[in-house]
């Protein structure tokens, strides 16, 4: 369904969307996969049924291999053939003529493991099991720390976590022999690199296979990864020439698509006695799971989050070492916010921890430290575009009358109520471009974003992108924003999104690139058109290199702790965001919103655990806990519009910042409302058993 | 919260088997021969053919997820919808007869319950599941985060099982043996549940994650007796609470470190044996006062 | 086994196998692609249909457990495609974005309309925890509902 009509919501609205799974084809077979129970197993045999199963070496996909900087090289076969590295992994595929009858070949497939013993490297490529390492040194740290009035430690750990859209993912194929072309339907936010990973696995040009985006239930990151499964279809249906189709279940959703998060970061911070940052020592560790997702790998999650440490601070001296550690783990991808999220959230509690030491208001703490000059190049290396970071805090403690809520915080502590307010200052990289990745040395990920403008003979106006929209709004951007530059109605507008063949080739909608790069490119491609004077028959197509921009935001959470049962629950928020110029007012704030929600469940309730033998504990929505409604709270939300001088309207993109805003509020607030029981909470999320097991053994009096 | 789906996964693994290796990638049940008697007559006589081959159906929001997941898999499924005779609440004297087939939905709407009851029923799952689940299909379920375990321990209720072998009366504390575990026999069906009603008002409290969520632990205390569960594999009576009770105690810190020491609890992803101990022994306390305060209000 | 349906207010007859789900009745033979699987686990609320206008999980009910009921989902809503008043306020408060979990809260609500009861935003936060929305920050669909009951 890539075209996005004005009338798509009125489809949706109805029930009349087409998801992956309302998608029909003529002859079509179910497919299921057959995945392993053990977390790390060698495959003796697999014998699906005859007719109706293909184990992994009888499918012949070729094993895709990643190689970029600091990053262990290793294959990773999509189906596995010699060995499986966690439960969830597939070893065969079957199917039927129904998802019922391709179960009943579940049932039937035999599969002999030979279970290795623990110790031994996941990866023979890895005997340190280290996929991904890499270091950072400013200079200066040491100087920095002999000089400080104190080098204040603590050590923050973000949970294992899913993104998990209420849609799960979904692959449909279908082959044509005639052309030779493969047709890929899949619920992706990256149909170009689909296309990529598909070609290296089946050994075919690029030209060969197309990717086609139907109505997308949610993404949040997790559908920005290369799977196997969309591999497999494909090779699947060139096999036995029938279309093919699977639907992602929970529990799969749940085990084996990817993860996120999951990081720990210690952190020794040098001080003077006012309370400036002097310097940052940083080691930052992320189980990354079996294997790199491709094509952002095991960097991914630890790369992004040190380059996050202290990002709105300015700091004179910064150090930090990063690794990716496999494990036995579902592989760990991107989540809304990647590895941002735990950079701002350990930086968050820490200057919180700070502020506690030194006895000074996390809020002047933060003012006392925030960067004052933009643009600016930091100690870390990052070239900050534009923002206004203590207006930011200066709005942030207007907007919640800071001062009368710490007052009212200790008269309800007077109460023996457990009150706490808590605050999360961050900046964040959003829409990487090409220069971006190949700093960072990664090669498949191209980084471009692009746009075509068609003019049709009836006067029509099409816009084709590179993005591929899941919910995010992006036809109504484009319409606003063509209105606005070509004076055209939006009922003269179609939107194109989501199929490799009629969409130029770009890099998808992932690290909030749609208000970035894509944006430039589709104003470009307007402002050509404007230039050609609308002519029907006009066909630009502008390509745009983006350079990462920083939005950026301060946020305010009160919390307030049950003092019987420890139950948390946030009962006022308020956000300042800035992202540059807004380019839709109400698309800005409901991305916020729905980021914050998503904050919410990340600090307070989500968390995926494996048992000590490797099996997986959450596998269903009722032990993965996300949150519900009356989990949220209201949100006042503001903005300051600093227009980013990276982009021709000045914006930055807005899609992750509320999430990343929201865990360092929330788990601040959190912290701060059981601080007085002594309880020190450092592990996300912050559960009512996590405090109450973190009470000292010599309860206050209450 | 109680009656739905995934309860069943959580009961097994309290009682620690390693079902995960068998679990996972089905969300369609497997084949079975689907039966619907449309009377209780026939319903024994097809219950008493299939014995531990089949599984009756009430409302589903337990066994369905366990089909689906291929947990279940029994050969006969007999659906009880049309069983007219289980469908009903009857009020003899001071007992409320409680057809297994009844509703959550139905008991919300029933003005003869007790508080406990009426208190206790908004915590089973949300609506959506009210409307589908049974009383009977919660008890047969035997989740030992549920409310009507718990509910029928608190209050003394019976279980009246039939099967062609004739009828009886399990008491409630005999009835809950362990995590979907119970005393009913394969070729048994339960009919009803026989709730005494109580003299006073009562106290019940549970501690959920989010609404609709499993307890983490829950309480219940009604004329002197206290429950707590949640906790541990089967909802457990507070011996040592009813007795200082008895004796004339008063809610407060001595009543909650006496719970706190009897109470059996275990710890899983949700919550620590020691949160769920320590909290148990709060709620409890709670309880016990509301429960007072019903007595000194009458 | 045969089974008798009425489907937003069509009869449907037809034979179906034991273990087919309510919902795979709906979506691949009825084609009422509408009522989404989001779970198949009890908990989402995508599939939630009214069973003789009561709200339930399409995942956790066997077709035949629906013999004789009258079944109605989001395409009964808008029959001639006017919008009902809540799928209208939807729109107007922006109370969705992706759409895929909100066929399953529009029955919800339409439930609680139905029922004539009025329910203040807390309690309404808490008769709609039963649907999982990981978009919007469920404020706007509290804000359209409340709308509703005006």
């Amino acid at each position: 369904m890539p075209r996005l009509g004005l009338e798509n919501s009125r489809l949706l609205i109805t029930g009349n969307g087409s998801y992956l799974a309302d998608l029909e084809f003529e002859g079509c077979v179910d497919v299921c996969f057959v995945r392993s129970p053990f977390p790390n197993a060698e495959i003796a045999r697999v014998r699906p049924p005859v007719g109706s199963g293909l184990s992994g070496a009888e499918l012949g996909i070729r094993p895709l291999q990643l190689e970029s900087r600091g990053l262990v090289s290793v294959p990773w076969d999509p189906i596995a053939i010699h060995r499986v590295r966690y439960v969830g992994e597939s070893v065969a595929v079957v199917w039927g003529k129904d998802r019922y009858e391709a179960e009943d070949a579940v049932d039937a497939t035999e599969v002999d493991y030979d279970r290795l013993p623990d110790g031994i490297p996941v990866h023979p490529e890895a005997p340190d099991d280290v996929l991904f390492s890499t270091t950072f040194d400013s200079g200066g740290f040491e100087e920095a720390s002999s000089a400080a009035h104190a080098v204040i430690e603590g050590s923050f750990k973000a949970a294992r976590q899913s993104a998990l859209p209420i849609e799960c993912r979904g692959v449909a194929a279908s082959h044509d022999s005639a052309s030779g072309v493969t047709t890929v339907w899949t619920s992706t936010q990256i149909p170009h690199l689909v296309r990529k990973g598909i070609a290296l696995g089946l050994g075919v040009d690029e030209d060969l296979i197309r990717v086609l985006v139907p109505h997308v239930g949610g993404g949040f990151g997790v559908k920005a990864q290369v799977f196997a499964e969309e591999i497999a279809l494909a090779a699947l249906t060139r096999r036995i020439n029938r279309p093919v189709r699977w639907i992602e279940d929970r529990w799969e959703n749940l085990v084996a698509s990817a993860h996120a998060h999951d990081t720990g970061v210690t952190m020794r911070v040098a001080v003077a006695r006012d309370g400036t940052f002097l310097g940052v020592d940083a080691d930052v560790v992320a189980d990354v799971g079996a294997y790199s997702v491709w094509p952002f790998s095991a960097s991914l999650e630890p790369a992004t989050a040190a380059a996050s440490l202290f990002g709105p601070y300015a700091i004179r001296a910064i150090k930090y070492r990063a690794r990716g550690i496999a494990s036995h783990r579902c592989p760990v991808g991107a989540h809304r916010g990647v590895g941002i999220n735990a950079g701002v959230y350990a930086t968050e509690r820490m200057v919180d921890t700070i502020a506690h030491e030194l006895n000074i208001d996390p809020f002047d703490i933060r003012r006392l430290n925030a960067i004052r000059t933009m643009p600016c190049t930091t100690a870390a290396g990052r070239e900050l575009d534009s923002g206004d970071y203590l207006g930011l805090l200066d709005r942030l403690a207007s907007a919640s009358a800071y001062q009368e809520l710490r007052r009212s915080q200790r008269q309800s502590r007077q109460e023996h109520r457990l009150v706490g307010v808590g605050i999360g200052f961050f900046n964040e990289h959003s829409g990487s471009g090409p220069s971006d990745y190949r700093r960072r040395g990664v090669t498949t990920i191209s980084g471009e974003d692009s746009a075509r403008v068609v003019v049709t003979h009836e006067g029509r106006l099409q816009i084709y992108t590179s993005a591929a929209e899941a919910g995010q709004g992006h036809a109504e951007t484009y319409r606003a924003l063509a209105g606005r530059e070509l004076d055209i109605a939006p009922e003269m507008i179609d939107v194109f999104e989501g199929d490799t063949d009629a969409c130029p080739k770009g890099t998808g909608t992932f690290a909030s690139r749609g208000g970035v790069g894509v944006i430039e490119a589709v104003v470009q491609a307007l402002r050509k058109v404007a230039q050609l004077d609308i002519a029907p028959g006009t066909d630009v197509t502008h390509v745009h290199e983006a350079k990462q921009l920083y939005p950026s935001g301060a946020h305010l959470a009160v919390v307030e702790v049950d003092a019987d049962t420890f139950v948390p629950r946030v009962v006022r928020y308020v956000a300042i965001e800035d992202c540059g110029t807004i380019l839709h007012a109400d698309i800005v704030d409901e991305q916020v919103r729905g980021g914050i929600a998503n904050g919410v469940g990340c600090a307070l309730l989500e968390e995926h655990r494996y048992s000590a033998e490797g099996q997986i504990l959450t596998a269903s929505l009722l032990d993965y806990l996300v949150p519900l409604v009356a989990d949220i709270p209201h949100v006042e939300l503001h903005h300051l519009t600093n227009p980013s001088p990276g982009t021709t309207l000045g914006s930055k993109g807005v899609g992750e910042a509320g999430t990343i805003g929201a865990i360092a509020a929330v788990s601040n607030a959190v912290a701060d409302a059981v601080f007085p029981l002594g309880v020190r909470l450092t592990a996300l999320p912050y559960s009512p058993t996590r405090i109450s097991d973190g009470m000292p053994e010599a309860l206050p009096d209450r | 919260m109680a009656t739905w789906g995934l309860h069943a996964y959580r009961a097994r693994d309290l009682t620690q088997h390693d079902w995960r290796t068998e679990a996972g990638g089905t969300v369609k049940p497997a084949p079975f021969e689907y039966h619907r008697p449309g009377s209780l007559a026939e319903a024994l006589e097809v219950i008493g053919r299939y014995g531990d081959e089949l599984k009756p159906l009430a409302g589903g929001q337990s066994l369905i997820p366990m089909l689906a997941m291929r947990l279940a898999r029994p050969s006969h499924l007999m659906d009880l919808q049309r069983v007219a005779e289980l469908r009903r609440v009857v009020r003899e004297g001071n007992v409320l007869r409680v057809g297994a087939m009844v509703r959550h939905r139905d008991m919300e709407r029933t003005a003869e319950v007790p508080s406990v009851v009426a208190t206790a029923i908004p915590h089973i799952g949300h609506f959506q599941i009210r409307n589908r689940g049974t009383v009977g299909g919660s008890l047969a379920h035997m989740d030992p985060a549920a409310e009507w375990p718990a509910l029928s321990l608190l209050l003394g209720c019976s279980v009246v099982a039939v099967s062609t072998r004739g009828s009886r009366r399990i008491p409630a504390d005999d009835f809950a043996i362990g995590p979907l575990m119970t005393a009913l026999e394969p070729d048994e069906l339960m009919t009803e549940l026989l709730v005494p009603l109580p003299e006073g008002g009562g106290g019940f409290a549970e501690v959920e994650r989010r609404s609709g969520d499993f307890a983490l632990v829950g309480a219940g205390c009604q004329d002197g007796t206290v429950v707590v569960f949640g906790a541990g594999p089967r909802p457990q009576r507070l011996a040592m609470t009813e007795q200082f009770i008895k004796a004339g105690g008063a809610p407060g810190p001595e009543l909650e470190n006496i719970a706190a020491l009897e109470i059996v609890a275990r710890g899983d992803i949700h919550a620590s044996a020691e949160y769920r101990r320590r909290t148990g022994a709060t709620l409890v306390n709670r309880v016990v006062r509301q429960s007072r305060t019903h007595v000194e209000g009458t | 086994m045969e089974l008798t349906l009425n489907v937003n207010g069509r009869e449907w007859r037809g034979d179906v196998p034991g273990r087919l789900i309510l919902a795979d009745l709906l979506r691949d033979r009825l084609h009422l692609t509408g009522t989404h699987l989001g779970c198949e686990q009890g908990v989402c609320g995508a599939c939630t249909v009214l069973v003789d206008g009561e709200a339930v999980r399409s995942c956790l009910m066997l077709a035949l457990q629906a013999d004789g009921c009258s079944i109605r989902t989001v395409e009964s809503l808008a029959p001639d495609g006017q919008l009902s008043r809540i799928q209208a306020a939807f729109l107007r408060h922006r109370a969705l974005q992706c759409g895929f979990c909100t066929p399953g809260f529009l029955m919800s609500i339409t439930e609680l309309l139905d029922s004539g009861q009025r329910y203040n935003r807390e309690e309404l936060a808490e008769m709609l925890s039963g649907n999982v929305c990981r978009c919007t920050g469920y404020e706007p669909i509290l804000d359209a509902v409340l709308e509703c009951q005006d």
